[in-house]
């Protein structure tokens, strides 16, 4: 178990650079799938690998574009119906990826035990690679499809609370999910893999 | 069939440019090169950064972005930056929001009037290559023109083309497109599937290998550094 901090200044000590950093919001297929492929990932090439809950979206940019003249917000209105779509599409790939049901989804108290059970655990633990058959049992893939975290292995008094967590992720310029820091570094999506490893290889 | 949609001002259409031409060789394939022009003011806000250094102040920028528009834009060129330089390209942020409407005219004409496919790839590259150096106006018709000409595709007729029936072509296709789900670049039809963004090069590659076992995951191709 790496050392204990209590509160906020806690979870900033433990974004260390000797690790791969992971920001995942629980409830959301995109950031599972970066769980299992990077969990997979990090075992496969011995990685240290911590996965952190994010609970803090950035939302839609786009919503902040001041109001046009009707044409542009005919434009606006389509393209966002198109990004939506498409999101959407993107979500069903994810959940195929990951193998959950097109009626999973977590209830608002699941996500946050679940978003605990990941603090916990990467408090807990030097690191999480590999963790998906572990984090997947926690997942009810049938079609009531509820987490089940189990309680942490470890007395976890004085952890960093989850908005501390948020907070401090932000702080290191994580804002969206999924997101990676490695070394000063943030990479958002999964995509970036094969530069982490780069990054990775670089420091070693 | 291949079909892509890219824009000239996009610095994530930029970087994959070449990744995905290298698709024609390693398939034997013929890319459909559509252009999709980004309104990127009706997404991410608009912007124009006057530099004023001369007079000794600092550079001054103004538009309507918001702070969150603002991290979403500074975070895409800075990652578009490093993917860039690991291609040994050079990626410079635009001073404004471009509108490349005309740039994409040439492009539907560069498509027509190419005598080969390394004719077409070589305008692409150097409207991209010139974009990032801030050495192209993509909204101008007399610098497409010139692009064009030094890439050796006849400009014979482009003035009257880019003026009507070809910016009518292309605004028709923003319609389109549009209404069948692409919203942004570098984005893949194949296969009655849509996949936007470079991370799902391997995924089209799975698509033209003909779907072999199980779908690759997102993946931004990252070049192992060369020794000097």
């Amino acid at each position: 178990m790496l050392p204990l901090v209590a509160g906020d200044s806690g979870v900033r000590a433990w974004l260390i650079d000797e690790a791969v950093h992971l920001a995942v919001d629980p409830s959301d297929a995109e950031s599972l799938m970066a769980v299992k492929a990077a969990s997979a990932w990090a075992k496969e090439k011995d990685i240290t690998l911590k996965i952190w809950p994010l609970l803090r979206e950035l939302g839609n940019p786009a919503a902040d574009v001041p109001i046009g003249d009707s044409q542009m917000e005919r434009l606006k209105a389509r393209r966002a119906k198109a990004r939506a779509q498409y999101r959407a599409l993107e979500d069903r790939r994810a959940r195929d990826y990951v193998g959950l049901p097109s009626t999973f989804g977590l209830s608002p108290q699941s996500a946050k035990a679940l978003a605990i059970w990941l603090r916990d655990t990467s408090l807990c633990r030097a690191s999480m690679a590999g963790i998906w058959p572990e984090l997947s049992e926690h997942l009810d893939t049938g079609s009531e499809s509820i987490a089940r975290p189990q309680p942490a292995e470890d007395n976890l008094d004085g952890a960093p609370s989850l908005d501390q967590v948020s907070e401090a992720l932000g702080e290191r310029g994580l804002y969206t999910t999924p997101a990676f820091l490695v070394g000063g570094h943030v990479l958002i999506g999964i995509g970036h893999l094969p530069l982490i490893e780069a990054i990775w290889l670089a420091k070693a | 069939m291949l079909t892509v949609l890219t824009d000239f001002k996009s610095p994530y259409a930029f970087v994959a440019n070449e990744l995905i031409w290298a698709l024609e060789s390693r398939y034997g394939i013929e890319i459909n090169w559509l252009p999709l022009s980004l309104n990127i003011a009706s997404f991410a806000g608009s912007a124009t950064k006057t530099d004023t250094r001369t007079q000794g102040d600092k550079p001054q920028t103004q538009g309507n972005r918001s702070a969150r528009q603002w991290a979403v834009i500074r975070y895409a060129y800075m990652d578009a930056r490093r993917y860039a330089e690991n291609q040994g390209l050079t990626l410079k942020g635009p001073k404004t929001v471009w509108n490349s409407d005309m740039a994409c005219v040439g492009l539907l004409w560069a498509k027509e009037k190419s005598e080969s496919r390394a004719q077409l790839k070589s305008f692409m590259d150097s409207a991209f290559q010139r974009f990032f150096e801030r050495a192209f106006e993509v909204d101008n018709l007399d610098a497409v023109r010139a692009l064009l000409a030094s890439t050796g595709i006849t400009t014979s007729g482009f003035t009257e083309y880019a003026q009507g029936e070809g910016m009518a072509t292309h605004l028709e296709l923003q319609d389109a497109l549009l209404d069948q789900g692409c919203f942004g670049v570098p984005t893949f039809l194949i296969d009655d599937e849509i996949y936007f963004g470079r991370e799902h090069l391997a995924r089209v590659a799975w698509h033209l290998e003909g779907c072999p076992g199980a779908p690759p995951i997102k993946c931004y191709p990252w070049l192992p550094e060369t020794a000097e």
